[in-house]
C-alpha cells in the first residue's frame, strides 16, 4: 500500500516536473524558438487608458532619443492628447511622467505623431510636432492669423514643446509663414540649426487632404523642400523639385525627408502612384537628392542642383500611398520599401556611391514597417508576422534572416546603443495592441575591408633569388543589350491588376496558344564579346563570341528549335528534322583556347556577320582575342558594327600588360518626336601594366566620340562635332539628353583606374557605384566600363528597362615579386589574417559625457531565470533536460531508498 | 547488503543514462562554435618558417593527432631541416631541394566550366601565397593544370600521364569525372600518389586510402536534402539528375534510398537505368532542351524536388517551358533543393525568378550573410581577389578548391623536410583539419573505404525578385549516416 502510494506520488511528481518544464518552454516568445539574435525582453508598461475599448490604437511610441536616454509615447485621455516620457535606462523602459499636449481638435486628425512628422531640437531641448489640423489653434498669441476664426489659413501648424517641462511653448502657423506650402514631413538639423520640410505646393492655397493621403492620380501639385528657422517658424528658403512626380506621403507616416550628415544634401522619396482604378503616373518612382546651401536665400535656392534616381516598385495600395522609407545618417543609405504584390522588398540606395546597391527580398507585401539602428547600420524590415534584420552597410546588401514576430502593427523604433526594438503587436487572444520590447544581440558587423594588393609584392628586383607571380585579365564587348526586368516586366503590367484573371491566366493563355512560357527574368544579348582572357604563370586562356545571348534565352531558343525540328520530323512525308535543326541552330558559336604549357593554340570561328578568333601561347607569354559583329538594332537604337580586340602579354621591362580596344560604329538613336542622334564612332581603349615594384602599376582608359550629330524633334541640328579632337563626349551627351527629354537617357559611365603604389595591381573597371547600380537596377552583371550607355525607362511596379552599352572594357594586371627563401613571417595560408577587432557599439556623447548603455541583464534572480529559460528553449530541450534531472534524481532516490530499506531490515 | 549490491549496477546505469542525456542536452544547447580546440600534439619546428602557431589563430587550427613531430620519426633524414638548402633534397618522386611538383586536371571548357572553372584560381591563391612565403621547407610548389573539359576519357589520360611523369601529388582534382575513373581503375592506389582535398563529387573519392576529400559527399547531400524536406512536411519526392555523370547517378541512388527509408517507398518511377520516368528523372546533360522530360515531370505530384545538375544543364532545364518552380507548383519555399554545383552567383543570376526561393546546399561557409564577417572567409575572399579579381567568390567549388589546397599545404608542413608520399599519407590520416571554411568545425579522415570527413551542410535560399538579391541563410543539417555511402 505504502509502495503504491509512493509510486503514485512519484508519477505525479514526474508529470508535474515535465509539465513544468514544458510550460516554462512554452512561455518563451516566438523569437526565441531558434538561435535568432533577436530576443524578447518584455512588455512596455502602458497608461491605464490602454485597457479602455478602442484606446489601444491611439497609443503609440513616436520618438526615441537614445542620446538622452528618453522615449516618448502619445496617448489620449478623454478628448485630450497626452505624452508619456520613459526612461530608457532599465531593461524595459519605465514611465517617468505624463503631460497633456493639446486637445484632439487642436492637434488634428492626420496622424502628426509619426516619425516623419515629429523632430527633436537638441539645441533648444524641444520637441516639435507637425500637425495638419482643421480646427482652432490655441496658444499662439501675437499671431492674428493663427486661428481659423480669423479667416486666414490656419491649416498647418508646428507645435513646439519644451522637453524639460513638457509644456507647449509655441505654435508656428506655417500656412502664414510659407503660403501655399503643405509640409508632409520634417527633420531638424542641429548642424544647420534649421528645420527641413518636404511637401506639396499649391499657390492658390488649400490642398485637399484626400489628395495626398489617397495618392490619387493625376496629381499636378509640385513637390518642394523648404528650410524653416526654428526660432521663428519663418521660411529661410524653398525649392520646388519638378523631378519628383509625387511625394511619398504615406498615410499614418507622412513623408520622410533626411538631411545627410556627410554632405549638404536632402533626400526624400517620390512615387509613381496609380492602382486599381487609376492608370500609372508616367514618371517612375525614385529618390530625389537636392544639394543645398543652408544659408541660401529664396532666390539662390531656386538653382540648387537636384538629382533623381528612378526605381521600380509599388508604393501604393488601395488606400493610397503606402511606401516606407528609412535613412542611415552615417552612410547616406536610403531604404525604400516596395509593397509590390509580385516583388515585395526593399530597395537600398547609397548616397556616397550615387547608386542603388541592393534589394532585400521580403516574404510578402505586408512590409509596412521599418526601423534602423544609426550606430550599427542594421536595418529592420517589418512585415505583419515577421521581421528581417539586415546588415545595411554591407555591399551588396545581404538578405538577412527572418525572425517570426506575430501581428506587428507599428513602425519599429530602435534604441541604438542597446539594440532594443520597440514595436506594437496585437495580443493573440485579446486582440489588444501591446508594445513589446525586443533586443538584437548580434554584434556590429563592420563592412568588409578592401583587398590590399600590394601585400603581394616586396619591391625587390626580379632575380634568381626572387619568384614572380603574375596575371593579366580582360573582358568586354562591343555592344550589350539588356532587357532589365525581362519578359515579366513586359507582360505583367498589363495583367497584374486585372481582377479575376491576373497574370497566371494570361500566361496560361500564352502557353495554350503558342506553347510559349518564357522565363520572366532579364535577357541579355552581347555583340563582339570576349568573356574572358587570362594570362598567368601557369596558363594562357581566351574566349570570344561574335553574338551571344544569355544562357536562359539560349536555352529557350534551342528548345524552340528542337520543337520545330520535332514537328518537321513528324510531318507527313517524314520532314527533314535534322536539316531544319541545323538551319535554325544559333550560328554564332563561341571559340576558346587554353595552353597550360603544352602547345600554343589558335582557334577561330566565322558566322553570318561575325568573327571570333583567339590564341593562347604560354611559352611566349601571350594571349589574344578578337571578335566583331555587324549590324544590330533594338527599338529606337541601332549599331552598324561593333568589335573588341584584347591582348595580354608579359613584358620583361613593364611586367604583365593588357591592352584592349572596343569599338561601336554607325550608332543611331531615334526617338520619334523628340530627337535623332547619330554617332559615327564610339571607341574605348585601355591598357594596364604592373611589374611588382613601386611606380610600375599603370592604368589608362580613354573614350573617343567621332561624328556626332544631334537633331531635335523638329529636325534642327542642335549639336555637331566631327573629329575626335573636337568631340567632347560630355558636351555631346548633354546635348543628347537635352534633346531627348524623355524616358530615354544617355550616360557616360566613368572608369575606375586603379594603380596601387607598390606596383602589384592595376585595373580598369566600372566605378563601384555604377557597378552595383547596374547590377541591382539594370540586371547588368559585368564590371566592364562602357564608352556610352543608353537607358530606356519603362519602370512601373516592375522593373522594365532597356539598357544598351557600347564599347565596354574591364582589365587588370597583377604582379608580385617575393624573395625565394627569405621569409619575414607572413601569415600562413589557411590561417586567417589577424581578426580585425569588431567595432563595439559606441555610446553617444552628449555634452562631453558618454552615455553608458544600460545593461539589460540584471540581478542574480534575473540571471538564474535567464539561464533556466536558456536551458529549456524548446519543448524538446525541456523534455530532455527534465528527463536528465529525473534520471539523476531517480538514481539518488533509489540509493536513498535502498539505504532506508537496509536500515529498516537491520533494525 | 546483498540488496545494496544488486542495486549498484542499476544506480550506475541510471547515472550513465542520465549523463548521456545530459551530454546530448548540452550538445544541443551549446552553439556550434567555429573555433576548434586543438587536440593532440601541436605542430612545432617541423612546420615551415613563417607558419603561425595554429593555437594562436582565432579560427582555423589544424593538428596531427597522436604522433609527435615527424622529424623524430624513423625515416627522417639525418641533418635535414626545414629550410632551403637543408631540406634533404629529392626525398621522393616529384620532390627536389627547391620544388614540389604537383599536377591536376581542371575544367576550363565545356559544360562543367560554369561551376568548376574558378577552382584553379582558388588553388592558385593558396599556392601563390605559400610560394611568396618561401614555400615549404624551402621548396616551391609548382602545379601543372590541364583542362580536360570534365571529360572522363581525357581526364583519365591526363591523370595517368601525371602519374607517369612522377608528380608528387594531385591537389584537389577539380575535374571529378576523370579522377573517378582512375580511382576506380586502381591507378591511384597502385601508384600510391596522394590526391588531396577533393570535391567529393563521386563516392569513389571516399573509398580510396590515397584520396582525402574535403567536401560533403554527393550521397550525403542527397540524404540531407531528403531528410530536411521530410522534416518540413514533404511526403512525396521527385528528383532530376544528370545521368551521364557519376555525381548525378550517385545522388539519385542515395536520394531514392533515403526516400525509401523515410517513406517506405521508392521515388515514383525509380529505375536503375536512370531514365526519366515519373518523378525520377535522369537526363542527359548539355542538351539543347528537355521538353519531354519536363513534360514527364510536369504530370507528377510531389512535395519536394531535388535537382542534381551542373549549372548549364540546370539552366537549360529551368528555361524549358513548364519546368517546375516554387511558384508554379505552389510549393513552400525550399521545397525545390539544388545541389552544391548550383551554388554560383552566375547560376542564381541567370536562372532569375525561376529559381526564387529554391534552396541550394553547401558544406562550406559562403562569403555572404552571417559568414561574410568570418575572418577565415574574409581571408579566402581577399586571396581569391588577389589572384583573379573577377573570380566568383560565391562559387562553392572554388571555395572547396581553396580548402583542399589549404589541407595539402598544412599536411606538407606537418611532414617537414623529409617529404615522402608515405609520410604525407600518415600525416593526413592522423590529421584534424580546421581551416575555418567548412561548416563542420574540423575534418578527420577515417580509414578507407569510409573517408567521410565532412557531413554538415547548410541551405541558402535564392532571393530573386526584382533583381538577384543574394541568398538567405536557412537550415543547417548533419547527415547522421555519412558512412552509408550511396546507401
Amino acid at each position: 500500500m505504502i509502495r503504491q502510494r509512493r509510486v503514485a506520488r512519484l508519477r505525479t511528481a514526474t508529470v508535474v516536473a515535465l509539465a513544468g518544464m514544458l510550460l516554462l518552454s512554452a512561455l518563451q516568445p516566438v523569437a526565441d524558438a531558434d538561435d535568432s539574435p533577436v530576443k524578447f525582453l518584455g512588455k512596455l508598461p502602458l497608461p491605464k487608458e490602454a485597457k479602455e475599448p478602442g484606446r489601444d490604437t491611439q497609443i503609440e511610441v513616436f520618438l526615441v532619443l537614445p542620446q538622452i536616454r528618453r522615449m516618448y509615447l502619445k496617448f489620449t485621455r478623454g478628448t485630450d492628447v497626452l505624452i508619456r516620457e520613459y526612461d530608457l535606462g532599465p531593461k524595459i523602459p519605465q514611465p517617468l511622467r505624463e503631460a497633456t499636449l493639446a486637445s484632439g481638435q487642436e492637434i488634428g486628425p492626420f496622424y502628426p505623431f509619426s516619425r516623419n512628422k515629429t523632430a527633436y531640437d537638441g539645441v533648444r531641448d524641444r520637441l516639435m510636432v507637425l500637425a495638419i489640423a482643421s480646427g482652432d489653434v490655441a496658444n499662439c498669441p501675437g499671431d492674428p492669423l493663427c486661428t481659423s476664426g480669423s479667416g486666414a489659413p490656419g491649416f498647418v501648424k508646428l507645435f513646439n514643446f519644451d522637453r524639460k517641462t513638457l509644456k507647449r511653448t509655441g505654435v508656428f502657423n506655417l500656412g502664414v509663414s510659407i503660403p501655399g506650402f503643405t509640409p508632409q514631413g520634417m527633420t531638424y538639423s542641429a548642424a544647420d540649426d534649421l528645420i527641413y520640410m518636404v511637401g506639396d505646393v499649391n499657390p492658390v492655397g488649400y490642398v485637399n487632404p484626400n489628395d495626398f493621403l489617397q495618392g490619387n492620380n493625376p496629381r499636378t501639385l509640385p513637390v518642394a523642400v523648404a528650410a524653416v528657422e526654428p526660432d521663428t517658424g519663418r521660411l529661410r528658403w524653398i525649392k520646388v523639385v519638378p523631378e519628383c512626380p509625387v511625394l511619398m506621403t504615406t498615410q499614418f507616416l507622412g513623408a520622410a525627408v533626411y538631411r545627410s550628415a556627410s554632405t549638404s544634401s536632402l533626400y526624400f522619396a517620390c512615387t509613381q502612384t496609380g492602382g486599381i482604378n487609376t492608370p500609372p503616373y508616367p514618371e517612375p518612382s525614385g529618390i530625389a537628392r537636392v544639394w543645398i546651401d543652408p544659408a541660401a536665400t529664396i532666390t539662390q535656392a531656386a538653382s540648387f542642383a537636384t538629382e533623381y534616381f528612378p526605381i521600380s516598385g509599388s508604393y501604393t495600395t488601395g488606400g493610397g500611398i503606402s511606401g516606407v522609407a528609412a535613412f542611415d545618417q552615417n552612410t547616406d543609405r536610403f531604404y525604400m520599401q516596395s509593397q509590390s504584390e509580385t516583388l515585395p522588398g526593399v530597395w537600398v540606395f547609397d548616397g556616397r556611391l550615387s547608386g542603388w546597391v541592393g534589394f532585400i527580398g521580403a516574404l510578402d507585401l505586408t512590409i509596412a514597417y521599418a526601423g534602423i539602428n544609426q550606430l550599427t547600420g542594421r536595418y529592420y524590415v517589418g512585415g505583419s508576422t515577421y521581421m528581417i534584420p539586415v546588415e545595411g552597410r554591407h555591399t551588396p546588401v545581404p538578405q538577412g534572416r527572418v525572425v517570426d514576430i506575430p501581428a506587428i502593427q507599428s513602425q519599429l523604433y530602435i534604441d541604438d546603443p542597446t539594440g532594443r526594438i520597440l514595436l506594437a503587436a496585437q495580443h493573440p487572444k485579446t486582440h489588444q495592441l501591446e508594445w513589446l520590447v525586443y533586443q538584437d544581440l548580434a554584434p556590429a558587423s563592420p563592412p568588409p575591408r578592401s583587398v590590399e594588393y600590394d601585400e603581394l609584392t616586396t619591391d625587390l628586383r626580379e632575380s634568381a633569388a626572387t619568384i614572380s607571380t603574375y596575371s593579366g585579365s580582360l573582358s568586354g564587348y562591343g555592344m550589350q543589350v539588356v532587357l532589365a526586368g525581362g519578359t515579366g516586366a513586359i507582360i505583367d503590367p498589363y495583367c497584374v491588376d486585372v481582377q479575376d484573371f491576373g497574370c497566371s491566366s494570361f500566361r496560361q493563355a500564352l502557353r495554350d496558344a503558342f506553347n510559349l512560357s518564357p522565363s520572366p527574368g532579364p535577357r541579355t544579348l552581347f555583340a563582339a564579346r570576349v568573356p574572358s582572357l587570362d594570362l598567368r604563370n601557369v596558363g594562357a586562356a581566351a574566349g570570344a563570341r561574335a553574338l551571344a545571348p544569355d544562357p536562359i534565352t539560349e536555352g529557350e531558343y534551342e528548345t524552340i528549335v528542337e520543337g520545330i525540328a520535332a514537328q518537321a520530323r513528324r510531318g507527313e512525308e517524314g520532314g527533314d528534322g535534322d536539316g531544319v535543326e541545323a538551319q535554325l541552330a544559333w550560328p554564332h558559336l563561341g571559340t576558346f583556347c587554353i595552353d597550360a604549357g603544352e602547345d600554343a593554340k589558335n582557334e577561330a570561328t566565322t558566322s553570318r556577320g561575325g568573327i571570333a578568333k583567339v590564341s593562347c601561347d604560354l611559352a611566349k607569354e601571350r594571349a589574344t582575342a578578337t571578335t566583331s559583329f555587324e549590324s544590330l538594332a533594338v527599338e529606337g537604337l541601332s549599331v552598324g558594327y561593333s568589335s573588341f580586340d584584347a591582348e595580354s602579354h608579359r613584358d620583361p621591362k613593364v611586367g604583365i600588360v593588357t591592352t584592349a580596344t572596343a569599338i561601336a560604329r554607325g550608332i543611331k538613336i531615334d526617338v520619334p518626336g523628340a530627337a535623332v542622334v547619330d554617332i559615327a564612332r564610339v571607341v574605348a581603349r585601355s591598357s594596364t601594366a604592373a611589374h611588382g615594384s613601386k611606380g610600375t602599376a599603370k592604368a589608362t582608359w580613354e573614350r573617343i566620340f567621332e561624328g556626332v550629330v544631334v537633331r531635335n524633334g523638329a529636325g534642327d541640328v542642335i549639336f555637331e562635332c566631327a573629329a575626335a579632337t573636337e568631340c567632347d563626349p560630355g558636351q555631346a551627351v548633354a546635348a543628347m539628353n537635352e534633346a531627348l527629354k524623355s524616358r530615354v537617357h544617355v550616360a557616360l559611365p566613368q572608369a575606375d583606374l586603379i594603380k596601387t603604389p607598390g606596383g602589384a595591381y592595376a585595373a580598369v573597371q566600372e566605378r563601384e557605384g555604377d557597378f552595383y547600380n547596374g547590377l541591382v537596377t539594370n540586371d547588368e552583371t559585368s564590371r566592364a566600363v562602357p564608352g556610352l550607355e543608353v537607358i530606356v525607362y519603362n519602370d512601373t511596379k516592375l522593373k522594365s528597362r532597356v539598357l544598351v552599352q557600347l564599347a565596354a572594357i574591364q582589365a587588370s594586371s597583377i604582379y608580385g615579386i617575393t624573395p625565394l627563401s627569405e621569409i619575414e613571417s607572413p601569415p600562413a595560408p589557411g590561417l586567417p589574417l589577424p581578426l580585425p577587432s569588431l567595432a563595439p557599439v559606441v555610446p553617444p556623447i552628449i555634452d562631453g559625457t558618454a552615455i553608458v548603455p544600460p545593461s539589460v541583464s540584471s540581478g542574480p534572480v534575473s540571471r538564474f531565470a535567464k539561464t533556466a529559460v536558456f536551458l529549456v528553449r524548446s519543448p524538446k530541450d525541456a523534455f530532455l533536460f527534465g528527463l536528465t534531472i529525473l534520471l539523476l534524481g531517480g538514481a539518488v532516490a533509489s540509493a536513498w531508498r535502498r539505504r532506508v530499506l537496509m536500515r529498516h531490515l537491520s533494525g | 547488503m546483498n540488496a545494496l549490491k544488486g542495486s549498484g549496477p542499476k544506480i550506475l546505469v541510471a547515472f550513465v543514462v542520465g549523463a548521456l542525456f545530459g551530454a546530448i542536452t548540452v550538445a544541443q544547447i551549446a552553439p556550434n562554435l567555429t573555433t576548434t580546440t586543438a587536440v593532440g600534439t601541436q605542430p612545432d619546428q617541423t612546420t615551415g618558417p613563417g607558419v603561425l602557431n595554429p593555437s594562436v589563430s582565432p579560427t582555423g587550427t589544424s593538428t596531427v593527432l597522436g604522433n609527435g613531430p615527424l622529424t623524430s620519426q624513423p625515416g627522417t633524414q639525418a641533418g635535414a631541416a626545414c629550410a632551403a638548402g637543408r631540406n634533404g633534397g629529392a626525398t621522393d618522386k616529384g620532390v627536389t631541394a627547391t620544388e614540389i611538383k604537383l599536377a591536376t586536371t581542371v575544367v576550363r571548357s565545356g559544360v562543367g566550366a560554369a561551376f568548376l572553372g574558378d577552382v584553379q584560381f582558388a588553388m592558385e591563391a593558396v599556392r601563390n601565397k605559400v610560394n611568396r612565403a618561401g614555400g615549404i621547407c624551402g621548396r616551391q610548389l609548382t602545379i601543372k593544370y590541364v583542362d580536360d573539359g570534365w571529360r572522363a576519357d581525357l581526364g583519365t589520360q591526363f591523370l595517368r600521364s601525371f602519374i607517369q611523369e612522377g608528380v608528387f601529388a594531385i591537389p584537389v582534382g577539380p575535374s571529378s569525372e576523370g579522377l573517378n575513373r582512375v580511382i576506380e581503375a586502381g591507378d591511384i592506389r597502385r601508384a600510391k600518389i596522394p590526391v588531396v582535398g577533393t570535391d567529393g563529387m563521386t563516392i569513389t573519392q571516399y573509398q580510396d586510402p590515397w584520396v582525402w576529400p574535403v567536401a560533403v559527399a554527393t550521397a550525403s547531400s542527397a540524404r540531407i536534402m531528403a531528410q530536411n524536406a521530410y522534416k518540413r512536411g514533404a511526403r512525396s519526392f521527385a528528383i532530376v539528375f544528370d545521368n551521364d555523370y557519376r555525381f548525378g547517378v550517385e545522388a539519385a541512388a542515395a536520394f531514392n534510398k533515403e526516400v525509401r527509408r523515410l517513406t517506405g517507398k521508392d521515388v515514383a518511377g525509380f529505375n536503375t537505368q536512370n531514365r526519366c520516368e515519373a518523378s525520377f528523372c535522369g537526363i542527359e546533360s548539355n542538351q539543347p532542351g528537355y521538353r519531354n522530360e519536363v513534360n514527364t515531370m510536369g504530370q507528377q505530384q510531389f512535395d519536394y524536388l531535388a535537382m542534381f545538375l551542373e549549372p548549364q544543364t540546370a539552366l537549360t532545364w529551368m528555361s524549358t517551358p513548364g519546368a517546375p518552380t516554387i511558384a508554379s507548383r505552389n510549393l513552400k519555399p525550399g521545397m525545390i533543393g539544388l545541389a552544391q554545383p548550383l551554388f554560383t552567383r552566375n547560376f542564381a543570376n541567370s536562372c532569375q525568378t525561376n529559381c526564387h526561393q529554391m534552396w541550394v546546399w553547401t558544406g562550406y561557409k559562403p562569403p555572404i550573410e552571417n559568414y561574410a564577417d568570418d575572418p577565415a572567409v574574409r581571408t579566402f575572399v581577399a586571396d581569391l581577389a588577389r589572384t583573379k579579381p573577377d573570380a566568383d567568390e560565391s562559387n562553392a567549388f572554388a571555395e572547396g578548391g581553396y580548402i583542399g589546397m589549404q589541407l595539402l599545404v598544412e599536411a606538407l608542413r606537418a611532414v617537414g623536410p623529409t617529404l615522402t608520399r608515405e609520410r604525407l599519407r600518415a600525416v593526413l590520416d592522423g590529421m584534424r583539419f580546421s581551416g575555418g571554411l567548412t561548416l563542420q568545425s574540423a575534418l578527420v579522415w577515417p580509414a578507407a573505404p569510409a573517408r567521410y570527413a565532412a557531413s554538415t551542410m547548410q541551405a541558402f535560399e535564392i532571393q530573386y525578385l526584382s533583381a538577384f538579391g543574394g541568398w538567405r541563410s536557412k537550415d543547417i543539417v548533419i547527415d547522421p549516416r555519412p558512412t552509408a555511402g550511396i546507401g
